[in-house]
């Protein structure tokens, strides 16, 4: 069940690296969505035609509560186009037009004596709180690598910190944390990990969840990535976010955005993930 | 719910009935085949008997795995797409969508396409016992892929070929949706009528191309693909017009529809109904919308009822006018 909803901006947040955090009204989807989801979005305009005209998929970064019920929900966006240019420019009093919660999120076993890995990228990061936050209520073994290019653009790393679980951060400049991509922070973890009782769940750049799949396949360790896909609808009615599986054709959107990384063919699914751009 | 939910006023008691040939449909506004799923996947955000009616994704006498990735591109008001016609089958439908839609109160038009006058028959023949199919609509205009039918909608003789196989196969309301990649548009129209076509649905999509000039390679994968959304509205207005003076049957409008008034420019240039297409993607709701705007329009105008706007145009003697 999505929800199609006129929410409020109730706070806006800029940060380094032109990342935007917006905490919008919108209890029924705060109320219903799982880690891993997400939700379409467009800053409400008055016209019948919008633009640009679709709106923009983005991860439910995180849930806040009011009086211990679920009552807004946090988008993190980069912006990189038209579309995250005018989500970022939202305001308190602004609305957005959000359809969601959307697709299916991650999956993980419950039971003890398991390992949670979550590898992020840069603003890949806005997928993966929920996770953390849900394993570690349920008193799970979690870390957390974190890359990005330099130690100001580690955007919500204080959030992960704040779950009491363990944090590799890299950079590139080396500014903060191992100097070096997010697979060299892997690296150092790589050997002492249980291929059998280890789950890896990545969220980044193409080239670094490729790389990160690489790794998984080497030790036969199970991996889920969360991908970027180009949608229109973001409900499973305009068949144009297909991604390739060595079991069909998929769409992000409602087969995904998470996808067992094993059996993703990332060649064939490539022409996808071009950013949507502004027109 | 704290959050605002979008909420629509009753259509109240404006008329807003309409027919398409023997289908009385209870407003003009359906939803256009390859942006609504199998209605289904529209079930969770209103009841689908407030429309007129909807068109299902083109159904293939086999499923379709469909195109590449790299399907969608947005465009200056609208976007491209080359989704190669992915579906269920028709005997997948019948199996999995048909039983789920039950009685859901509105017209379910099966959107239908074939490589072959055999298959599209024998899709209408696997489609005919079922009576919560309403009609069919013949989809001789997918720009995407060669098997898509397109073979049959640019050629007039083939078109009347494939429209009268089929109206000798099923006794369901039978449209044509037509393609606007043509020179003219009324031959195509008037083919669809001698072979006893019910209605003439346009347009489908126009093939366009997007580039991207960092990589120098095409934005879709299938190189081109079909234009839709606000950017065709007036071209397609166009050729509603040329079409609702070349024919008797009646024209089912198609373009860029988003608001009511786009949905009555349609209807004024000789459109007994409309669909509405891409705006499904941005706005799952606009089809509630255009219907109620169409009623406040009505209840503004004092008609009796929509039905009385159709093909009223006024163009004054001697205004320029295409032939």
């Amino acid at each position: 069940m999505s929800w199609i909803v006129q929410a409020p901006v109730a706070r806006a947040e800029s940060f380094p690296g032109r990342n935007v955090l917006l905490s919008v009204e919108a209890s029924d989807i705060a109320a219903s969505t799982r880690p891993g989801q997400f939700v379409m979005a467009a800053l409400q305009q008055h016209s019948s035609i919008p633009s640009p005209l679709l709106k923009r998929a983005l991860a439910v970064y995180a849930i806040e509560t009011e009086e211990g019920a679920p009552s807004r929900i946090n988008l993190l966006l980069k912006v990189i186009g038209e579309g995250t240019r005018q989500l970022a420019q939202a305001r308190p009093g602004d609305h957005l037009a959000l359809l969601g919660p959307l697709g299916n999120g991650f999956q993980w076993e419950a039971s003890g004596g398991k390992s949670h890995l979550i590898v992020a990228g840069g603003i890949g990061i806005a997928s993966v709180l929920l996770l953390a936050q849900q394993l570690r209520n349920e008193g799970q073994d979690v870390h957390l690598i974190y890359g990005a290019r330099s130690g100001r653009d580690l955007v919500g790393l204080e959030d992960f910190q704040k779950l009491d679980m363990d944090v590799i951060t890299t950079t590139e400049d080396g500014s903060q944390g191992m100097h070096g991509l997010v697979t060299d922070g892997l690296q150092q973890l790589w050997s002492r990990i249980d291929p059998g009782t280890t789950t890896l769940y990545v969220c980044g750049p193409n080239p670094m969840m490729q790389a990160v799949s690489r790794l998984a396949a080497e030790r036969s360790v199970s991996c889920q990535i969360s991908v970027e896909v180009k949608m229109a609808c973001g409900f499973g009615v305009c068949l144009g976010c297909s991604v390739k599986t060595r079991d069909s054709y998929r769409l992000a959107c409602t087969h995904g955005p998470v996808f067992d990384a094993g059996r993703f063919v990332w060649e064939e699914s490539q022409a996808s993930f071009e950013t949507v751009r502004a027109p | 719910m704290s959050s605002k939910t979008e909420k629509h006023p009753e259509t109240g008691t404006a008329d807003l009935s309409v027919e398409v040939g023997s289908l009385q449909l209870k407003n003009p506004v359906l939803a256009a085949s390859g942006t609504f799923g199998y209605g289904l996947e529209f079930q969770q955000f209103f009841d689908l008997d407030r429309l007129g009616g909807f068109c299902t994704k083109g159904l293939s006498l086999q499923p379709m795995k469909g195109a590449a990735p790299g399907r969608i591109q947005e465009t200056p008001a609208g976007m491209l797409n080359a989704i190669g016609l992915e579906n269920v089958g028709v005997d997948g439908f019948i199996r999995d969508k048909l039983p789920l839609l039950g009685d859901c109160g509105t017209h379910v038009i099966a959107n239908v396409l074939g490589k072959s006058i055999q298959e599209f028959v024998t899709i209408a023949e696997r489609l005919e016992p079922y009576p919560e199919v309403s009609g069919l609509e013949l989809n001789i205009s997918c720009p995407n892929i060669s098997e898509g039918g397109i073979h049959f909608g640019h050629d007039p003789e083939m078109t009347f070929q494939v429209v009268q196989a089929v109206r000798g196969s099923t006794r369901k309301p039978l449209w044509v949706k037509l393609s606007p990649n043509v020179t003219d548009i009324t031959v195509f129209a008037r083919a669809c009528e001698e072979a006893g076509a019910d209605a003439i649905s346009l347009v489908n999509t126009f093939v366009g191309m997007s580039i991207d000039v960092h990589k120098r390679r095409p934005m879709l994968s299938n190189v081109t693909g079909g234009l839709s959304g606000p950017a065709i509205r007036p071209l397609a207005v166009r050729l509603v017009h040329q079409t609702a003076q070349a024919v008797r049957v009646p024209v089912v409008g198609i373009g860029g529809i988003s608001h009511s008034r786009d949905a009555l420019e349609f209807l004024i240039a000789g459109a007994s109904a409309i669909q509405i297409g891409t705006a499904n993607f941005y706005d799952p709701l606009v089809s509630l919308k255009v219907i109620d705007g169409l009623a406040d329009y009505c209840r503004q105008q004092k008609l009796p009822g929509i039905r009385h706007l159709i093909g009223t145009l006024q163009i004054r003697e001697g205004q320029f006018f295409y032939t």
